[in-house]
């Protein structure tokens, strides 16, 4: 009993004596919270685009924001840029095309085989048809570039814008939104 | 002797005591060089392995990218229930980021996955998702959280949603066309027991042209609830031996979804009869696919 007396104080002791057994206390709830947030923190996706080996150049190439300047391109005549094909459909329309690399990379998501991937245009683009991939993008609503990406790899996706000889001529830009989710 | 044994007793209370205490500060050193490495980004991607860290090149900066996590919230839940759950975005990128939080269903139609606007259909959950702040601004080299509350209705037409940061930014470029990256997260609802897939024939690819075998089967998944069936193919010999097995990677499917199971088998057989076994796994329900394949 008198021994048990003795023990008690020993561990408030312990508890009260110095800073360094409260950091020690810290230091354990420390572990115990890194141990929890870890796996949620890992579980996470990434997303780049980068210009293709036979494409355009991309402003950004390698970032999550990239742009490309087609120049001033005419259905007949004119400089492409280079990565760029032009080719005249008949008598309807004519279509520039390039493709562009889109990488995707998943981090502690064991579960997700791949990713899906859906594009829409931030503007109206509506006298043009522009498509990435087969997809045919709109402003409406995302549609569907690939259903089961592969993450790791860069992939390439074909852009392309199809004028047609009735739109006038003009400045065309927009943006595309590009989403990825994990499926 | 009660005396000795007491005084053993304390004396490996003190001793205890002592080691608690010199472990408690390893600890908290471990704990320190732990949070440090939490908090660097990862050094490897899922899926590589340690023979590829030791082969790779130097390690290459991360990239200036995107990240959301987690990528995938897989929820258990009841009808009429809610759900708040965090969600982040990082920003490594030298751009500052717009976002809009939208959430959007994930229907199946025709065995595929596809996103449908919240409120189109009857039952949507997307409808029910309220994000708090509903927009955020994301410098460079910062992040952002978003809480999402979804309160499941009473008869769900889906199990899964979609958490979107929808990219409002506006790309600088000089007349011509810009890409803005969005992520979003998945998030699964599984509200009841009602699991059940179903398989198909086995196939065979590259059997006959002496390349290595790819065995494969369609499965759908015919329950009300999402499952992650995971699995092995097994070979055997026509007289029953094993001659190898191969791991099926786990795939996530959504009630009515359809997806192909895939092993390849790393090797080439001989020529010879076989029987391929398909063994897929998922909440402690088994479903095996065999069939005899011969390689010429």
């Amino acid at each position: 009993m008198n021994n048990q007396n003795k023990m008690a104080p020993l561990v408030f002791q312990a508890s009260g004596k110095s800073m360094l057994s409260r950091l020690s206390l810290f230091g354990t709830v420390l572990i115990l919270a890194f141990l929890w947030a870890r796996p949620a923190n890992a579980a996470s996706l990434t997303l780049t685009f980068s210009s293709d080996a036979s494409g355009i150049l991309l402003g950004g190439s390698g970032t999550s924001s990239s742009a490309m300047a087609f120049g001033s391109v005419h259905a007949y005549g004119g400089v492409v840029p280079g990565g760029v094909t032009k080719s005249v459909n008949g008598t309807t329309s004519w279509t520039l095309s390039t493709p562009i690399d889109v990488r995707v990379t998943k981090t502690g998501l064991g579960f997700s085989a791949n990713y899906t991937m859906t594009a829409q245009l931030q503007t109206s683009g509506l006298a043009y048809t522009w498509k990435l991939g087969a997809a045919t993008l709109t402003n409406a609503f995302p549609a569907t570039v690939t259903a089961a990406g592969a993450y790791g790899s860069k992939a390439p996706y074909t852009f392309s814008l199809t004028i047609p000889f009735s739109a006038s001529a003009g400045a065309v830009s927009n943006t595309l939104d590009i989403i990825v989710v994990a499926n | 002797m009660k005396t000795n044994k007491t005084n053993f007793t304390k004396l490996n209370a003190r001793a205890g005591l002592g080691w608690i205490r010199q472990s408690s500060c390893l600890l908290l050193v471990w704990a320190l060089i732990a949070l440090a490495t939490a908090a660097a980004p990862p050094l490897f991607a899922a899926g590589q392995t340690g023979a590829a860290q030791l082969d790779a090149p130097p390690e290459e900066a991360p990239a200036p990218s995107l990240t959301i996590s987690p990528g995938v919230i897989m929820v258990q839940a009841q009808p009429e229930q809610s759900t708040t759950q965090d969600i982040s975005i990082s920003n490594l990128t030298p751009v500052e980021f717009t976002f809009n939080l939208e959430a959007m269903d994930v229907a199946v139609r025709d065995g595929k996955r596809v996103f449908v606007p919240a409120g189109e259909m009857p039952g949507s959950i997307a409808r029910t998702a309220v994000f708090s702040p509903s927009s955020v601004v994301v410098p460079p080299g910062s992040s952002a959280t978003v809480q999402v509350t979804v309160t499941i209705p009473e008869n769900p037409a889906m199990r899964a949603i979609v958490a979107i940061f929808r990219s409002n930014t506006k790309v600088r470029s000089q007349s011509g066309f810009a890409m803005t990256a969005s992520l979003g997260a998945l998030m699964t609802f599984n509200l009841s027991k009602s699991l059940q897939i179903e398989g198909s024939a086995l196939q065979f690819d590259g059997a006959s042209q002496g390349s290595d075998l790819a065995v494969s089967e369609w499965v759908t998944n015919t329950g009300n609830e999402p499952v992650i069936p995971k699995g092995v193919v097994a070979i055997l010999s026509s007289t029953g031996k094993l001659v190898g097995k191969v791991a099926v990677e786990a795939m996530r499917l959504l009630p009515g979804e359809r997806l192909q199971f895939k092993a390849e088998y790393p090797s080439a057989l001989q020529s010879g009869k076989y029987r391929a076994l398909m063994t897929l796994e998922h909440d402690g329900t088994v479903l095996t696919t065999s069939s005899d394949f011969e390689i010429p």
